[in-house]
């Protein structure tokens, strides 16, 4: 999806998404890790199924939503990476399972 | 009630930054609230770090974009000197009309009560409903800006950029610096907007800066050879799963180019959750096809102790939002005794000539960029206006059919606007829909009412149980 | 419609919760004497057993369970009724704001900026527009408004086998939650207090709501008469004009669509209908 300028200098971290290592720079937002990491989409809707990637990048769209460190339906533009943060793909709805 | 502080400023962009550093200047106790980590907000977004860091990005970016370095700068060192009390990574869920703000910030609530509150979100880019705009890799265009700025990053693969704007061939010519490959700029202008436009020329050479760069950017933009078109209608993005390609209408031939990323534009709006949520006055703005709070020349809403700056209130770009900033703050500084009428006068003087200069351009720009009847009433039944709640103009106009009076029935009667982004990204387009169905004005078929949260907060949070 | 109704619980926190609710279950038993009431208070093991998938909260003390509850999506039901409306060849006039009431002698004629309507029978089901009207047909209409504010969450997998009172989960997946009472006149809006208090107590009954994002929150203004109970009324002095009025007309919509529809359509009434008179509150105001 999008590929890194050559001369970003930024330190490499290590996210988990659905089980498999991804690689993003410090500072990013895991919305933007998940961009340049190519990974298709960041959740299915709840109604349609159908597959979303962020639009806005800014906090207003809510196409970004992800579980982030076990915490469901999170604005993943609005979220700094941390080296091993664990991400799934919000799938529709959220669980509320204990 | 006690107050906090004098003045709680909402959003650190160049209006929010401007204000808090001319009212904290009069010996106002300012507290200043942002989303992000970093001030600047999502024009200047990332400058300091990016300044800082000297990184090849800031040429890419341009002088535009440096030139908030100073205002981020100033901001920062107010806040290092105690001036300012800057609380980042703070989303506001709520604002009661008792000027109590309501925040979580790193997993935390807050409540602060100030004596005046300077409300500086901003603007968010107009929602653009072709077929297509929902699927993976179609995004906003400032989208792809972000990545620049905050990721460093562009996309891969050919790219089309579409719409209509300014912004729209500042960022085809960034990308295109920044080495990526646009496959075509789509503009929806037409010849017949720039005859429409013409009127307003003499007015906009006050702002001869801003027409300038218009025609660099063209410029580049040729020399790196990427294909034009102008006036392109019935624009819709192709794919299945993800973006594939773009398609088009152009001089009556329908075309086809292959892109995975395409980057749609139309303008900007005022960012109005949290005006619309307390219940300030909103008119409509006939010229930019949107809603804006009610201002006076102080930039005061209709609602005691409340004040918009910059494009929140009405959009007029960067530098003419910080110059608004600093006249909001101005009269927060007279209205809490600091300063008295003739000195307000005074100081906001020469920021008035500046200011006068910036928006002497808008007329031409807004009807220049009107964005097209399709866009704002798109007339295929498919397409999705709701995003959150996938609801399609066709559904929207059928309810029209059935009953629905406005926005606010729509809601009861589709969902629509009902799902997590509390319509920012179909209300305009909801309004626009209705009122075209019915034959009724905007102004008059109205907009959502805006409810707390304007940003989802747990029920731990609000129950103050997760403090 | 998502229409369910097999049952639904009412949790009760703390045993003073629990002493009221028996106390009002024994008074609806008392007022429906042979006809019966049935509502059950249940133990708090029991109400867990209802509610399978979720833990319910220390605090829960127990519960009422009524066989009869059950619950709807009243905005797919509003969309039901207008569609049916349609299709049985009801007319729907927005914007017709009808300013008065008169009979011509043939028929009742309403008029509104746009122009009269006039039919043999009028029926006000105008909410707090109804105190204005009836006095023009001979009705008197007794409400209040009263608003109550309410909490919506994000969509959640389904959580509750059965409606739970003010904690309420929707067939597309979001949670209603709570019911304040306040009488503050025709003020719509919400406040932090009272949306507070719902959160917390959404949270004490179900702690794992916790973590569940609030999307919305909203005030909105009931019509209660004196005694809480709806009224369906038909003027005396001006035959053929009724008024119906109820809180709410969601919950009520099964009893207007049959039994006051065929009561007003063709005279036949249900029997124990005739209570619900507006003239029991000139006799509650004799007595």
């Amino acid at each position: 999806m999008f590929r890194r300028l050559h001369d970003d200098a930024r330190a490499i971290v290590t996210l988990d998404l659905d089980g498999a290592p991804i690689a993003a720079r410090e500072g990013d937002t895991v919305a933007a890790a998940m961009l340049a990491a190519g990974a298709g989409h960041t959740r299915t809707t709840p109604v349609g199924g159908r597959p979303r990637l962020p639009y806005c990048m800014m906090g207003v769209c809510f196409d970004c939503l992800m579980e982030i460190d076990g915490a469901p339906n999170r604005q993943a533009c609005m979220v700094r990476v941390r080296d091993g943060m664990k991400l799934r793909r919000q799938p529709g709805a959220r669980d509320v399972a204990e | 009630m006690s107050a906090d502080c004098d003045v709680a400023v909402i959003g650190a962009g160049p209006a929010g930054m401007a204000a808090a550093e001319e009212a904290s200047a009069h010996g106002l106790r300012v507290v200043l609230l942002d989303e992000q980590p970093e001030p600047g907000g999502q024009i200047y977004r990332n400058i300091s770090t990016n300044t800082h860091s000297g990184a090849p990005i800031n040429d890419i970016l341009g002088p535009d974009y440096r030139k908030g370095a100073t205002l981020a700068r100033r901001f920062v060192m107010a806040c290092e000197d105690g001036r300012i009390d800057y609380r980042r990574d703070a989303t506001v869920w709520q604002v009661d009309r008792d000027l109590t703000v309501h925040l979580s910030q790193a997993g935390g609530v807050a409540d602060i009560h100030a004596r005046r509150l300077i409300v500086a979100t901003g603007a968010m880019e107009r929602p653009v409903p072709v077929p297509g705009w929902t699927l993976p890799g179609v995004m906003a265009a400032g989208a792809a800006q972000i990545m620049l700025k905050a990721a460093q990053a562009v996309p891969d693969g050919p790219v089309a950029v579409a719409g209509a704007g300014p912004l729209l061939l500042l960022i085809a010519r960034q990308l295109v610096d920044a080495g990526a490959t646009v496959a075509a700029v789509l503009e929806t202008t037409r010849a017949s907007d720039y005859l429409a436009a013409l009127p307003k020329l003499p007015a906009a050479l006050r702002a001869h800066g801003y027409l300038r760069k218009g025609v660099a950017m063209r410029r580049r933009l040729r020399k790196a050879r990427v294909p034009f078109y102008s006036g392109v209608r019935r624009l819709s993005v192709a794919g299945s799963d993800r973006a594939e390609a773009v398609r088009f209408e152009h001089r009556g031939a329908a075309r086809e180019i292959a892109a995975a990323t395409v980057l749609l534009h139309q303008g900007v709006v005022p960012n109005v959750q949290i005006t619309r949520q307390l219940g300030c006055e909103h008119v409509w703005d006939e010229a930019q096809r949107c809603w804006r709070p009610a201002l006076d020349d102080w930039c005061n809403t209709s609602l005691e102790g409340v004040a918009v700056a910059g494009d929140g209130g009405g959009i007029a770009g960067a530098e003419a939002a910080a110059l608004a900033g600093r006249i909001a703050g101005l009269e927060a500084a007279h209205r809490l005794g600091r300063l008295s009428v003739d000195d307000r006068a005074l100081k906001a003087a020469p920021l008035r000539r500046e200011l006068a200069g910036h928006r002497a351009i808008r007329p031409l720009l807004d009807a220049l960029f009107r964005p097209p009847r399709e866009i704002l009433d798109p007339p295929d039944a498919a397409t999705v206006v709701c995003r959150c709640e996938e609801v399609t103009a066709g559904a929207i106009r059928d309810a029209v059919a059935l009953g629905a009076t406005g926005p606010n029935q729509m809601k009861a009667y589709l969902r629509c606007g009902m799902g997590p982004c509390q319509g920012r990204l179909c209300g305009l387009t909801v309004s626009e829909i209705i009122a075209a169905a019915r034959g009724k004005p905007v102004a008059e078929t109205g907009y959502y009412r805006i409810r707390p949260p304007i940003k989802p907060v747990t029920l731990g949070e609000l129950a103050g149980i997760d403090a | 419609m998502a229409h369910q109704n097999e049952g639904g619980l009412q949790l009760l926190l703390g045993e003073e919760e629990l002493a009221k609710r028996r106390g009002d279950i024994a008074q609806m038993r008392m007022q429906a004497g042979p006809a019966g009431y049935d509502c059950e208070i249940v133990g708090r093991d029991e109400a867990q057993k209802m509610l399978p998938d979720v833990r319910i909260g220390r605090d829960v003390v127990g519960g009422s369970f009524c066989p009869h509850d059950g619950h709807v999506n009243p905005l797919l039901l509003l969309r039901a009724m207008h569609t049916a409306i349609r299709a049985l060849g009801g007319r729907y006039h927005t914007e017709r704001r009808v300013e008065t009431i008169r009979h011509d002698g043939h028929a009742f004629v309403a008029e509104t900026p746009h122009g009269p309507i006039s039919a043999p029978k009028i029926v006000l089901g105008a909410g707090h527009g109804a105190p204005r009207l009836g006095p023009m047909v001979g009705l008197k209409v007794p409400i209040r408004p009263q608003r109550g504010q309410v909490l919506i969450t994000e969509r959640l997998r389904p959580l509750f086998r059965i409606p739970v009172s003010t904690i309420r989960q929707t067939n597309e997946g979001t949670m209603q939650l709570g019911n304040s009472a306040e009488e503050v006149g025709f003020d719509d809006g919400t406040t932090i207090e009272v949306t507070r208090s719902i959160a917390r107590r959404a949270v004490r009954t179900f702690p794992i709501l916790r973590s569940v994002r609030l999307i919305r929150t909203w005030g909105c203004i009931r019509v209660l008469t004196p005694d809480m109970a709806a009224i369906y009324d038909e003027s005396q002095s001006h035959p053929g004009a009724y008024v119906a009025t109820s809180h709410s007309g969601v919950t009520l919509a099964a009893i207007n669509a049959r039994h006051a529809a065929r009561w007003i359509a063709t005279g036949e009434m249900q029997p124990g209908f005739e209570r619900f008179s507006a003239r029991r509150f000139d006799v509650q105001a004799a007595a």
